[in-house]
């Protein structure tokens, strides 16, 4: 099992275990799929670029305004995880890059939350041995939240 | 939901009855309507982390841990909140950041 990310002289360092470095990388392949593919009827999709708006007419308009610059983020992000985590798993960030795994960790927590149909209930159930996909959420959750820790203590918070 | 005018009575014209101020009255609620500021909301969802929404909120609006706190237990709680208001404009910029931190998040003219 991972080790939980904490801030140390001033970086965010954190350990995961080969097969879970190989899986947060499928994971994050997929949501630069999907970002790619840019399907607005897809569930995961509609959940990472909402309506701004519960006006349809003017959430219709804030997506022109919004959406090509959101998608870009998004994939970029994914990039920077991607290119900062090594294949060993010894995770070691600066404070800014740091909080760029943060944004992109949580577009793979919520894609898979979405997916899996995630509620507060759901949620916290103890998931059962043989609920993969719970499992690994469980573990996004794990990680996402010692990250905010570890990035809050060295951005001074 | 059907949308609502829910502008409160235009108080500063309380009392303002002869004829003449009728048209002054209209003008004014007129500006009152254009005045009236935006809001970014933020709604609940049941995926996102409350430290990772405190976070953000702390990041994006300079917020304490405590107003930041608040604001994250008022969207867990009671299903959404509002993070900041002002010109349009602004709300347009706060909802992007927003939406790229991933939080559900909307504008409307309060």
């Amino acid at each position: 099992m991972a080790r939980a990310f904490r801030a140390d002289r001033g970086r965010v360092v954190g350990r995961l275990q080969p097969y879970e470095v190989e899986l947060v990388r499928g994971l994050v392949g997929d949501v630069v799929a999907l970002v790619r593919a840019d399907r607005p009827d897809n569930a995961v999709t509609a959940r990472l670029f909402p309506d701004a708006s519960p006006d349809p007419v003017a959430a219709a308009e804030l997506r022109e305004l919004i959406h090509d610059d959101l998608r870009e983020g998004k994939l970029a992000a994914a990039k920077t995880l991607l290119d900062s985590l090594p294949d060993d798993g010894r995770v070691s960030l600066d404070g800014e890059t740091a909080e760029v795994w943060l944004t992109a960790l949580n577009d793979v927590r919520l894609a898979l939350g979405t997916a899996l149909n995630v509620t507060e209930e759901s949620s916290q159930r103890e998931t059962a041995d043989d609920d993969m996909g719970m499992q690994v959420y469980d573990l996004l959750t794990f990680l996402q939240d010692s990250l905010v820790n570890a990035v809050s203590a060295v951005g001074g918070r | 939901v059907a949308r609502r005018d829910r502008s409160p009575p235009p108080t500063t014209l309380v009392g303002v009855t002869i004829a003449p101020e009728r048209a002054r009255e209209v003008s004014r609620e007129e500006r009152h309507e254009a005045d009236r500021p935006w809001v970014t909301i933020v709604w609940n969802d049941p995926i996102n982390l409350m430290s990772y929404v405190t976070y953000v909120l702390q990041k994006l609006f300079g917020y304490s841990r405590e107003k930041a706190t608040k604001l994250m237990l008022d969207v867990h709680q009671k299903g959404r909140a509002v993070v900041s208001s002002g010109a349009k404009e602004t709300m347009e910029f706060d909802v992007a950041r927003l939406h790229a931190a991933g939080l559900w998040a909307t504008l409307q003219q309060d």
